[in-house]
């Protein structure tokens, strides 16, 4: 209750969050691209983690983006699924730059990412039990309160099933976002990565999601590497995952879609192509 | 207090009248950032602003001048020969609009080969066809007015005279005291006012002016990258954005290794031309006075 009680006085739920469009996830190399080539996205999701030490060229370049785009920040140390309690000093500085970029919402993963205090360096995946979805549900309030802006929380990839779930992946979610009013970054790319490594259908698993919590989507390429398909952001989306956002965007109106791409970053201009192509079907639905 | 000051040990007043200075000059950095404080938000960035005004906001007639120069070179109208610049024989002139009024002022210049010591005069000769960059920059206050340079030299010549008569009080006393090992104080008293007008000085930039340069040279700092996307919808080539952006000098490549090396000269004209911001990151880094040396004198004292 003390949660709805903040968002309310923030008035941002995710049943009425702004409709940003289709941007992507901001990488350097692109800046210069960015600003001569202005309107070609709608927003842009920054990595947090970037911009949170006090670097003048990183809070020159933030100001300059911040003064242009909306920006979500996108975090990845939070450790919402992790037992140890947040790191406060970490929790401190992503508020100090919520409150600066004053966004709709930020998003971090339903993952661990340190363990009895140490960085683990990636994101690995949480045990789907009753004691670890209250863990998660009282580090996502504590966030919440703290930024007074809605968190949405992403799906990760699992590269194995971790014995003694007591529910899946959505259900999971669905507890979370009911007991914590937050919202949903739905990663349709590790939705079909999973699917493609555990053997079974991506567009069934999708419809098991909590649809109507899902604030933001984000789809990319991966490649495959020793025998498994891997999430490395790293080619163009491929045609399932835009089967994957056509089916999703036709059943709910979503507030963005960021395209991802951390490795073997291609020209600006295959970049516009496939965030165009996200916006035509964004735009398909979104005109309803 | 200027008792104390008086009677304080050579060596030790030394020390002090370094840290005074250095504290002077911050503090008069600090007043006239007090002074140009705004809260308006800058121009944007994009789309990409005209050459020349970014020219000219970063260093005056003379960047503009050369931002000139590259653009009539990439264009064929003038040509570089071994340490010189001329038309290019049998080329037209560059067309006679408005808008490229600089550009033909400049080319005019060069009916005979000219070193590029010519540069300086010919940025004087255009300075009044700066005009109209001049009062764009003026009216978003990106260039310092006429009271705040005011401000600004007051600020300075205020610090620069404290300095100065903190060291003359010194060298008074000292002498009056029968010392006369006075050489590194008179060096400092000649130096550290130096040095205060130096660091004081206020540039043509203003702070917002210095901002928004960071912030072009921030937004376009990829425009050396050959990976660059064409620029959407307009007409205004790569180079020359990023001859005025970062300066002509920095262009890299083969094909620019003539026209920079013609146009790399000096500036003294109280702009920065590396993007407004001071050579010295800041006070702390400015080396400060090479210390005592313990044998020239350090007037006197007990």
């Amino acid at each position: 209750m003390r949660r709805l009680w903040w968002l309310r006085r923030w008035n941002v739920t995710a049943d009425n969050v702004p409709a940003l469009g289709v941007g992507f996830s901001f990488r350097r190399p692109y800046i210069t691209d960015l600003f001569l080539n202005p309107r070609t996205m709608d927003f842009l999701e920054i990595l947090s983690d970037h911009y949170l030490e006090e670097i003048p060229e990183r809070a020159e370049e933030l100001e300059l983006l911040h003064a242009h785009y909306t920006l979500i920040p996108h975090s990845l140390n939070l450790s919402l699924g992790g037992a140890d309690a947040l790191d406060g000093r970490y929790v401190r500085r992503l508020c100090s730059l919520i409150r600066r970029l004053e966004p709709p919402w930020f998003s971090d993963h339903l993952a661990f990412s340190r363990a009895g205090g140490i960085e683990l360096g990636h994101l690995a995946p949480i045990s789907l039990t009753r004691e670890a979805l209250s863990v998660v549900c009282r580090h996502v309030h504590e966030v919440q309160d703290r930024a007074e802006t809605l968190l949405i929380l992403e799906n990760i990839t699992a590269p194995m099933e971790l014995p003694g779930a007591e529910m899946s992946e959505a259900e999971f979610l669905n507890e979370v976002v009911n007991r914590t009013g937050c919202g949903l970054l739905l990663d349709l790319t590790n939705i079909y990565t999973n699917s493609v490594n555990h053997g079974y259908s991506a567009q069934e698993h999708l419809e098991q999601y909590p649809l109507d919590q899902v604030v933001q989507l984000h789809i990319a390429g991966g490649e495959w590497s020793h025998g498994a398909l891997q999430d490395t952001h790293s080619t163009a989306v491929p045609e399932e995952v835009w089967q994957l956002l056509e089916w999703t965007l036709g059943h709910r109106q979503i507030a963005g879609v960021i395209l991802e791409r951390d490795e073997k970053l291609p020209t600006f201009t295959s970049v516009v192509a496939e965030t165009d192509r996200a916006r035509s079907v964004w735009q398909k639905y979104a005109s309803r | 207090m200027l008792q104390a000051i008086g009677n304080m040990y050579g060596p030790l007043f030394l020390l002090f009248y370094m840290l005074a200075c250095i504290l002077v000059i911050v503090v008069a950095r600090l007043v006239t950032a007090v002074l140009q404080y705004e809260t308006a938000p800058l121009p944007p960035v994009t789309p990409p602003p005209d050459p020349y005004q970014i020219a000219y906001l970063r260093g005056g007639p003379r960047a503009v001048t050369k931002l000139a120069v590259l653009q009539l070179v990439e264009e064929g109208y003038l040509k570089v020969g071994t340490g010189s610049l001329r038309t290019f024989q049998g080329s037209q002139h560059p067309p006679r609009t408005d808008a490229r009024i600089i550009q033909t002022a400049v080319w005019s210049q060069f009916s005979s080969p000219q070193q590029r010591s010519v540069l300086p005069g010919i940025a004087q000769n255009i300075s009044t066809l700066c005009t109209p960059l001049k009062r764009d920059l003026y009216h978003n206050r990106l260039l310092l007015n006429h009271n705040q340079r005011i401000a600004g030299v007051v600020v300075m010549a205020i610090a620069a005279l404290l300095v100065a008569a903190l060291g003359a009080f010194k060298l008074i006393t000292a002498l009056s005291n029968g010392h006369h090992n006075v050489g590194f104080l008179i060096i400092l008293l000649v130096i550290e006012p130096a040095m205060v007008i130096r660091y004081c000085f206020p540039k043509q930039q203003s702070r917002r002016g210095q901002r928004y340069l960071r912030r072009l040279q921030t937004a376009y700092s990829k425009l050396r990258s050959d990976d660059i996307a064409p620029i959407n919808g307009s007409t205004i080539p790569p180079s020359l954005l990023l001859g005025a952006i970062l300066g002509v000098s920095t262009l890299e490549g083969a094909e620019y290794d003539p026209i920079t090396l013609f146009i790399k000269t000096p500036l003294h004209s109280g702009w920065s031309e590396s993007g407004g911001i001071s050579s010295c990151a800041g006070i702390g880094s400015c080396g400060g006075c090479g210390g005592c040396g313990g044998c020239g004198g350090c007037g006197g004292g007990t």
